[in-house]
């Protein structure tokens, strides 16, 4: 998925400079600048005294060469020649590469020449006048102290680059602040002897603050040895190491690196090379910014202009660099880090590196999140509707249950009454017998026994109101149907008795059970009951018949029926009975029969209705036969 | 013979309740579980009265009323019911309830509604006896006889009802005369008085 989208954005970036390209094609002739010599042009000759691949010339080469290819005016053409002086010192060779340079560029007009190094910049000060006679010269040397800036002709100008203790010193101190000694680490070489002097001599300012040891002149197994021996919390600084007490040539990258692998103090230099070696870093000599420097001092002399050599204009900054992993390494707090300090290889520079990898995938991830949670709320809306939906269709069955047990209000009381009245006609006679002298026990056992039965009784009566009344899940079980249709029609006797209608009951007692919850289907029941006797109203009394009957449908269903000989149902009006608030009596709700419904249906049974062919109208409904339900 | 109290109830605990309760008051009671069982074994001449329980399957407390009234074996009935509604009571009481109770109903009010019915069934079996026995006596006058009362209670004078029926004074006043003999009484008040209480005046054949 990520390297996907990696692929989709890279795809757009190219897809993007390539319309850069046809743009830009389209407004200029695409010809190299250098086919083509134009009036006022200059040609400058680098010399450069080390080798292209030591990192310090390669990174002052990649800047000179990119300000020089950015001029407008004066165009430049620049020529490259790379001496090893460093490997080759002997004057012979000065003598052939005076001739080879001579010889070499004779046809041309050199209008400048820059030395990159101090070796090189002495090699030119020795033989200018026999090769270049009266070519000024840009210099661009690392080290201030190489050049006796003084002693140049007024020709001679250029970029020195300085070592800048004091600025890593007190990046180190500020950094760790609890520091108590300095350890300064040089090589063998004159120029390591060189530097090393330089910066104890700047150290004896902070000598309230640190003290300093110096390590050098060792081998390069030594020194490694020295600095791992270092106690924590201390300050390591890698002035420079060209070659170590054996007289091997190294590299102070690469002696940076092995010194950060075993040191327990933080290392710092002072070069911009000790840049990605583990090192923390330090006040750095920019290769780069000397180059880019030495370059602009050069556009400005071949302008005509004069840059005296030590001007401000020469100098190159030494920015504050640091390394965030060797932070994290030697757990030196990102609050000490100065503002102005750049610090490099921030881990979570994610952002700053794929800002708009991440914005796209931050997008693509938002979109598909607002997707997923819009439809994870329509799902958890639906849900709820659903649950509502369920709740208020138990709350309607439930309304439905308590309004029926009004209509029945006579019924229930008379079911009550019929225990109670027994209880305290028992209740009166054994006050009677326990007035005599010797009152009949057996007598009043009997009637204690009968009290206790008939408060069972009453009991029962209202567990079951209770039940009824009760909102309540369908909890289905398997069911005796003819038992179910005894209860009702009890329930609705004194009701029958009150509205003179007689109600038969046809239901086998071998019907096969069914699965159902007893208390909704006695709702279902009851409400067809006093429907039945509500449409039996205006029929004569004496006419006035209700049937209930049960058969097994087949398919696994038992069908069961109520049919009454009233009015019937107006036609027009079938389709629509089991509709909520349709009814077809004055004062009916029109919830009784879709309750009905909804109670039926969530059995697995279907309810409909239909008029009989001679008067009435008869309402079946069916229910599924228990598993293994026979009677 | 004893008043009997008849308890109709087809449930069989406050059937068993009651007669518990009416026989330790010291009443003669009889149970019935339906009200068919006790058409069946009714005996005429037992005094007392009928308890009955108004909401009965098959047949219920108002049609044993009526069943009642219709085989001329009066008697005051009591109707108990488990929860009373108006059309059912105003049926029974037009129908001659001697009471409608509560099933409920303290112990006092049920037996001084059984009392008041007791008492009732006997006054009533008194003035059917006595009826009877002046309806035994207008039996034994003659068509003539009959003929010459009817006149006579309609306050005619002697002359008037020879004239009416065609018959000679002297006739009419020995008719007289033998209707005062065979009703046992001496004046024309106390014929009047008897005639009221056989009720319809019976009308000869």
């Amino acid at each position: 998925m990520y390297a996907r989208c990696i692929e989709a954005l890279t795809w757009c970036a190219r897809f993007l400079s390539l319309i850069g390209i046809v743009v830009s094609g389209g407004l200029e002739p695409s010809v190299a600048q250098n086919d083509k010599p134009t009036d006022g042009k200059k040609n400058v000759l680098i010399l450069y005294g080390e080798r292209l691949d030591l990192p310090v010339i390669r990174m002052a080469e990649q800047s000179l060469r990119e300000t020089f290819a950015a001029s407008v005016a004066p165009q430049v053409e620049w020529f490259a020649e790379y001496f090893d002086f460093a490997r080759f010192p002997s004057a012979e060779h000065e003598a052939n590469l005076t001739r080879y340079l001579r010889e070499r560029y004779a046809g041309r007009k050199i209008d400048l020449i820059m030395p990159v190094s101090s070796l090189s910049l002495r090699f030119l000060l020795r033989h200018r006048e026999e090769i270049f006679p009266g070519v000024p010269v840009v210099y661009a040397v690392q080290s201030a102290a190489e050049v006796d800036a003084g002693a140049l002709p007024p020709d001679v100008t250029g970029v020195a680059a300085e070592m800048d203790v004091r600025g890593t010193v007190d990046l180190a101190l500020r950094l760790q602040p609890e520091a108590r000694e300095i350890v300064c680490v040089g090589g063998a070489s004159g120029a390591d002897q060189d530097g090393l002097a330089q910066v104890t001599k700047v150290l004896e300012g902070y000598a309230d603050r640190l003290r300093v040891r110096v390590v050098s002149r060792r081998t390069l197994a030594q020194t490694i040895q020295e600095v791992r021996a270092v106690p924590r919390g201390q300050i390591v600084l890698l002035i420079s190491m060209i070659r170590d007490a054996e007289g091997r040539a190294l590299s102070s990258r690469e002696v940076a690196r092995k010194l950060s692998a075993v040191s327990q103090s933080p290392i710092y230099g002072l070069w911009g090379t000790l840049i990605d070696t583990g090192a923390v870093g330090g006040a750095l000599i920019d290769a780069g910014a000397v180059g880019r420097k030495a370059a602009e001092v050069a556009l400005k002399v071949l302008g005509g202009a004069r840059v005296p050599a030590g001007s401000p204009e020469t100098k190159a900054r030494t920015p504050l660099v640091l390394d965030w992993r060797a932070l994290q390494h030697w757990k030196l707090p990102l609050s000490r880090v100065p503002a102005e300090a750049v610090v490099m290889f921030r881990q979570p520079t994610l952002w700053e590196e794929h800002r708009g990898l991440i914005i796209g995938i931050a997008t693509v991830l938002v979109v598909q999140t607002t997707l997923i949670a819009g439809l994870i709320g329509q799902r958890v809306r639906r849900r709820r509707l659903e649950r509502e939906a369920v709740e208020l269709r138990h709350e309607l069955t439930h309304a439905g249950r308590v309004t029926m047990l009004g209509q029945l209000a006579s019924s229930l009381a008379h079911e009550l009454n019929q225990p109670l009245g027994a209880i305290l006609r028992n209740a009166e006679a054994a006050e009677i017998f326990l007035q005599s002298d010797k009152p009949d026990l057996d007598e009043l056992r009997a009637i204690v026994a009968d009290i206790r039965k008939d408060d069972q009784r009453a009991g029962d009566v209202i567990d079951r109101l209770r039940a009824l009344l009760k909102r309540r899940q369908l909890d289905p079980r398997p069911l005796i149907l003819s038992q179910l249709v005894d209860e009702v029609v009890t329930l609705t006797r004194a009701d029958s008795f009150t509205r003179h209608v007689g109600i038969e009951f046809d239901v086998p007692r071998d019907l096969p059970l069914v699965r159902g919850d007893r208390i909704h289907l006695q709702q279902v029941l009851l409400n067809l009951l006093l429907n039945g006797m509500d449409a039996l109203a205006d029929v004569a009394d004496g006419e006035r018949s209700l049937t209930v009957r049960a058969r097994t449908a087949g398919g696994g269903f038992v069908e069961v029926a109520v049919s009454d000989n009233g009015h019937g149902i107006p036609a027009e009006k079938l389709g629509r009975l089991f509709e909520p608030f349709f009814s077809t009596k004055p004062k009916g709700m029109g919830l009784g029969l879709p309750i009905s419904r909804t109670i039926v249906e969530a059995h697995g049974g279907r309810i409909w209705a239909e008029n009989n062919a001679e008067r009435g109208a008869t309402f079946r409904f069916t229910l599924p036969v228990a598993e293994g339900g026979v009677a | 013979m004893n008043p009997t109290v008849f308890i109709v109830d087809d449930d069989t605990s406050f059937l068993s309740a009651a007669v518990r309760l009416l026989r330790a008051s010291g009443f003669a009671v009889r149970p019935f579980n339906s009200a068919r069982e006790f058409l069946a074994q009714l005996e005429p001449e037992t005094p007392g009265c009928a308890l009955v329980d108004l909401q009965m399957p098959e047949m219920n407390g108002l049609d044993l009323q009526a069943a009642l009234t219709r085989t001329r074996k009066a008697m005051p009935v009591v109707f108990l019911t488990g929860h009373g509604d108006i059309p059912s009571t105003v049926r029974a009481m037009r129908e001659g309830a001697e009471d409608f109770l509560e099933k409920r109903a303290p112990k006092e009010k049920l037996l001084q509604a059984v009392r008041r019915a007791i008492l009732r069934d006997a006054q009533e079996r008194a003035t059917r006896t006595r009826t009877r026995e002046v309806q035994a006596r207008f039996k034994k006058l003659s068509d003539r006889e009959r003929a010459v009362l009817e006149h006579v209670l309609r306050g005619r004078l002697n002359k008037q009802i020879a004239d009416d029926l065609g018959i000679c004074e002297r006739t009419v006043k020995l008719h007289r005369t033998s209707i005062t003999t065979k009703l046992g009484v001496q004046s024309v008040a106390e014929i009047a008085r008897l005639a009221q209480e056989a009720g319809t005046f019976p009308k000869g054949q």
